[in-house]
């Protein structure tokens, strides 16, 4: 495994395209925290409001965490929400009986580059209330899209909320089996768990395959082969741009080894084994989070400050790299 | 184990070591791929080596065979080793690369219920059958033509692609005679 940056310096590097610092500030400024927390909190009632998944007729029966997984009401709500802004959602709809998947899609079609496709990706299933895992990363890209929208784009931005992750990534497995061709993924931007922060030493623990600080204070970009080129670039605009606190890393190949397999954990590693770039943005879950697959994972766990920076980042960082103007 | 071995030296005396040697043993194992493992597996191996003349090198072939898991086609693994030994008196520590193919590389899905195979259909594609380990024998002993060997370690990859799965092994207890 290869360490590209941790925390400060690694500022320098050749972007494919050279960034606009101004411009990408103005974009962040535009990241309403507020509306981000009070999505979380309604993505949360939303799961603890559904009907879960009836974990006895998947053979699951003594696993509790399977007994309170939820995903229709916060599909639905994710609709509700992209609809009053005006977005087309269309639903990829794959699969039968109860893992029948529906990820749901919007696009902002490129005004110059339309078959190069920038996708940013989230799950919208969760156990219990699910602030952190993954509402968090649903209100990320409501947010994204909620910025963006307003712009004039070079490339196609594609939003996917993802169905059915905790259970092996299946929703977006069949979604990146059925991509179409002719159209080019330059990257595909991952959110899993963005919102959780603890300052205090030895609240992290460490990830596989390089020296983790011991405050869980940092957002983590992780990134393979394929997507090293833009895991660097995110972790160079963080720090030209005075984001947070960050690390990256990047594993070697596609990233699918053992010693790196609590990287892999969310749906961007569909992407690393079809041999798609995909960074994936994380507070590293279960590594810092005692909320993680919880039923204590609710909203008022999380850290406002970093979760609106991490939008702030991923904000600027997609906005490069569609060509957002 | 020190009781063992006294008993065998007492047994055996001092015979003359042949080159040829067969082995029969416990081994356990398993396989990890990135998301998840394949069920310990316990079985026997059976093994033939051979000393090259004038040098601490071996080279030697093995079969090893475990009770099948759900899907497992093939229960065995077949590889070829080259070892060097260094002996001390009757204490023949060891450490070798073995070249192998498996039927069992596979990991174990049955905690998934009814769920279906998402993501660990690409990582069982990636779990190839053949593997490359580096194992260690710190606790061989040679008493006349026979040898005995308890918890001998060995850490491997599978290929191809290298890497993709990783593999443990200890060698719970062998026993060979020079032929």
């Amino acid at each position: 495994m290869v360490l590209v940056g941790l925390l400060t310096g690694c500022s320098q590097m050749d972007f494919d395209q050279a960034p606009r610092p101004e411009f990408l500030r103005t974009l962040m400024a535009e990241v309403q925290p507020q509306r981000l927390i009070d999505e979380v909190d309604a993505l949360v009632q939303a799961h603890q409001s559904d009907v879960p998944l009836d974990c006895e007729a998947v053979g699951l029966p003594d696993d509790d965490r399977v007994c309170h997984h939820s995903r229709v009401a916060a599909g639905q709500r994710i609709r509700s929400v992209l609809e009053s802004m005006g977005a087309v959602v269309t639903v990829d709809a794959q699969g039968e009986g109860a893992f029948a998947t529906q990820n749901l899609v919007v696009e902002l079609r490129g005004t110059v580059h339309p078959d190069q496709v920038v996708l940013v990706g989230a799950h919208y299933d969760s156990f219990y209330g699910g602030a952190d895992d993954n509402s968090s990363g649903v209100a990320a890209m409501l947010e994204l899209y909620r910025v963006l929208s307003t712009r004039s784009l070079d490339r196609t931005l594609r939003l996917v909320w993802f169905d059915f992750e905790e259970f092996g990534f299946i929703g977006s497995q069949r979604y990146v089996q059925s991509l179409p061709e002719g159209e080019t993924v330059e990257v595909a931007v991952v959110f899993d768990c963005v919102g959780y922060s603890d300052g205090r030493p030895g609240s992290q623990e460490a990830l596989p395959g390089f020296p983790t600080p011991s405050e869980g204070d940092f957002i983590a970009l992780i990134g393979n082969q394929t997507s090293e080129q833009k895991t660097v670039e995110a972790y160079a605009l963080n720090t030209q741009l005075e984001v947070m606190r960050a690390a990256a890393v990047v594993s070697p190949g596609d990233g699918a080894f053992p010693i790196t397999g609590p990287l892999l954990r969310s749906d961007h590693s569909v992407f690393w084994l079809d041999g798609l770039p995909a960074v994936f943005l994380t507070d590293t879950a279960r590594l810092r989070n005692p909320h993680y697959h919880q039923l204590t994972d609710t909203a008022d766990t999380l850290d406002p400050v970093f979760f609106a920076n991490v939008v702030r980042l991923s904000t600027a960082a997609v906005g490069h790299w569609v060509g957002a103007r | 184990m020190l009781i063992l071995a006294s008993l065998l030296a007492l047994a055996t005396g001092t015979v003359p070591a042949s080159p040829h040697e067969l082995t029969l043993g416990v081994v356990g194992w398993e396989y990890r791929g990135f998301l998840s493992g394949s069920e310990p597996l316990v079985g026997l191996e059976l093994g033939y080596r051979h000393s090259v003349q004038s040098t601490p090198l071996s080279v030697g072939a093995l079969v090893r065979a475990a009770a099948p898991n759900p899907g497992t086609v093939v229960p065995l693994e077949v590889g070829i080793s080259l070892e060097l030994r260094a002996p001390i008196g009757f204490w023949q520590p060891g450490a070798g690369v073995e070249l192998g193919w498996s039927g069992l590389s596979q990991v174990d899905l049955s905690w998934r219920g009814g769920l279906p195979p998402g993501a660990h259909t690409q990582e069982e594609a990636l779990l190839g059958p053949w593997y490359l380990g580096f194992g260690v024998s710190p606790l061989r002993f040679a008493f006349g033509r026979w040898t005995v060997s308890a918890l001998e370690l060995q850490l491997g990859a599978t290929a191809f692609p290298l890497g993709a799965g990783a593999r443990v092994q200890l060698g719970l207890l062998k026993a060979g005679v020079s032929l």
